[in-house]
């Protein structure tokens, strides 16, 4: 079978005589290698997906199944009779070209990778990368970006290096997180009276707000032209949503319906006759 | 006609189970729930709480009642956490080696049930107090406990029942030294709400001290003769223990 095919067809490589049959037999271990590979990225996925994290069994899915195909073209190549050494020596001259040519794609790569030890992000954390002004939820890590879905709801590929190497702010490892707000008050109003209004408007109106720790309302500047409170508030991690519509709102009503003024920018102008 | 545990002197409707003929009108303290026959089997549900309205369509079959009833109060403004934080507004104070039964407030909530066949399913659930709807964080923001949160007091004869149940707890104090507590959390899964004409109430707590900032929550069985009413969530653990304090 074998013969029959080489003789119907054989070509020459480096030296090295290739028949048919050893294509079909290279095709077919690949195939097979692409088979072994599927499936043991299947049963990895329904075996240890439950007890790793999503973004974790992904990963080591993604490197087994690569890995499986690499290591059957590793095969099937010296299996042909291919001297890999050879080519060795002449990828390292190579190498060197090629490493400058694809320097970023390395860099991302390993950056890929550190990023997935070391874990500062992993799929589903709502994060902020500040040196490149984004804010939003990590939707997956590739072994060469990074790729993140806004709040506006448009997604947002970064490539690794540039994440590995940037400030990350992590909303998730928190259960509670505090939010404040400023506001100016007059100077012709009570400021205990200003505090205990807004107090009871967050009690009453922002039902998503923590009671424990209570808000907390402190005189942070005495401007030009109001004093100034700062309102900070604690809130589980996923109830922002549901009090940053309405944060300004319910303080600004309770305000105005108490009849403390927020006062615009304002310069007193004193006129001397003499 | 009203199946239902009845007060002749109360403007408000009771818990218990309503047959529904062409329309059927109950109030609660701040709510109003009404349900209305549109077609033979389809009927229309409207309530209007102070912090909320609620309408919607039941196509439920012909046979159906509608079941009211005190739940757990961890549904409100959404289903979060089991546990439950009491702030305690006088802090109760137990003596070294002492022992002390104190009677809480106990915040509930109002499942509306539709009723057949013996089966019951939640088509709403309200509170007649919004304030008792809060959230609390119970321990560090790291490392701490999301839990439901309501101020109470030392529950006495004039207990709302429309919004706190009756809970008592027993306390061990096991340290060397006096016990200040002004707070209890709690995995309220543990629990059961049962209601009769004499109130509602929730099955007791045993709370052991056992250090200065430490301190084991258990739930008693009840084993008074109520109604029990019907619980939406599953039990999640035997105990809570109480490592942030509980002054």
């Amino acid at each position: 079978m074998f013969e029959f095919l080489d003789s119907i067809y054989t070509f020459e490589i480096l030296g090295n005589s290739f028949g048919l049959s050893m294509i079909v037999t290279s095709i077919m271990f690949i195939v097979a290698g692409f088979i072994v590979a599927g499936v043991v990225k299947t049963i990895f996925a329904k075996k240890f997906t439950p007890s790793l994290s999503e973004h974790t069994s992904k990963n080591v899915g993604k490197l087994l199944y690569y890995g499986i195909i690499v290591l059957t073209f590793l095969i099937v190549v010296t299996s042909a009779g291919v001297d890999l050494s050879g080519l060795l020596v002449a990828g390292g001259i190579f190498g060197v070209v090629i490493g400058f040519a694809t320097q970023s794609v390395v860099s991302n790569l390993f950056s890929g990778l550190f990023l997935m030890i070391e874990k500062p992000l992993k799929q589903g954390d709502t994060v902020e990368i500040p040196e490149m002004d984004v804010l939003g939820t990590v939707l997956d890590i590739t072994m060469f970006s990074t790729i993140l879905r806004k709040f506006d709801g448009t997604t947002m590929r970064i490539p690794n290096d540039k994440v590995f190497t940037s400030r990350i702010r992590g909303f998730n490892p928190t259960q509670a997180r505090r939010t404040s707000v400023s506001v100016g008050i007059s100077y012709s109003s009570n400021t205990k009276n200003a505090i205990k209004t807004i107090k009871h408007a967050i009690k009453h109106n922002l039902e998503y707000v923590l009671q424990k720790p209570e808000p907390e309302i402190h005189v942070t500047d005495l401007a030009d032209s109001s004093v100034n409170l700062e309102i900070m508030m604690w809130y589980h991690r996923e109830h922002w949503g549901k009090i940053y519509p309405q944060l300004r709102d319910v303080i600004k009503s309770s305000l105005d319906a108490n009849g403390i003024e927020i006062p615009f920018p304002q310069r007193v102008v004193k006129i001397h006759n003499n | 006609m009203l199946e239902s545990i009845s007060d002749p002197f109360s403007k408000y409707a009771t818990f218990g189970s309503y047959p529904i003929d062409d329309k059927l009108h109950l109030q609660f303290p701040k709510t109003n729930l009404s349900l209305k026959k549109e077609s033979s089997d389809r009927y229309s549900y409207h309530r209007i709480s102070a912090a909320s309205e609620q309408k919607q369509v039941l196509d439920m079959g012909s046979k159906i009642k509608l079941h009211v009833c005190p739940v757990l109060p961890l549904n409100l403004p959404e289903h979060k956490t089991s546990l439950l934080y009491l702030d305690i507004s006088t802090p109760l104070s137990v003596g070294k080696g002492m022992t002390s039964k104190i009677t809480l407030q106990y915040p509930v909530e109002i499942g509306v049930f539709v009723e057949c066949n013996s089966e019951y399913d939640l088509i709403d659930c309200f509170s007649c107090d919004p304030l008792l709807s809060r959230f609390a964080l119970y321990g560090s923001p790291t490392d701490g406990y999301f839990c439901k949160y309501a101020f109470v007091e030392f529950a006495d004869d004039n207990i709302d029942n429309y919004c706190f149940a009756k809970m008592d707890v027993h306390i061990i104090n096991n340290t060397n030294t006096p016990a200040k507590i002004s707070k209890v959390i709690f995995d309220a899964s543990q629990q059961d709400v049962f209601y009769s004409e004499d109130g509602v109430f929730v099955e007791s707590l045993n709370m052991v001290i056992e250090s200065k900032n430490k301190a084991t929550i258990n739930c008693e069985s009840f084993t008074k003769d109520c109604s029990k009413s019907i619980k939406l969530q599953a039990k999640e653990s035997e105990f809570f223990v109480m490592t942030e304090g509980y002054d």
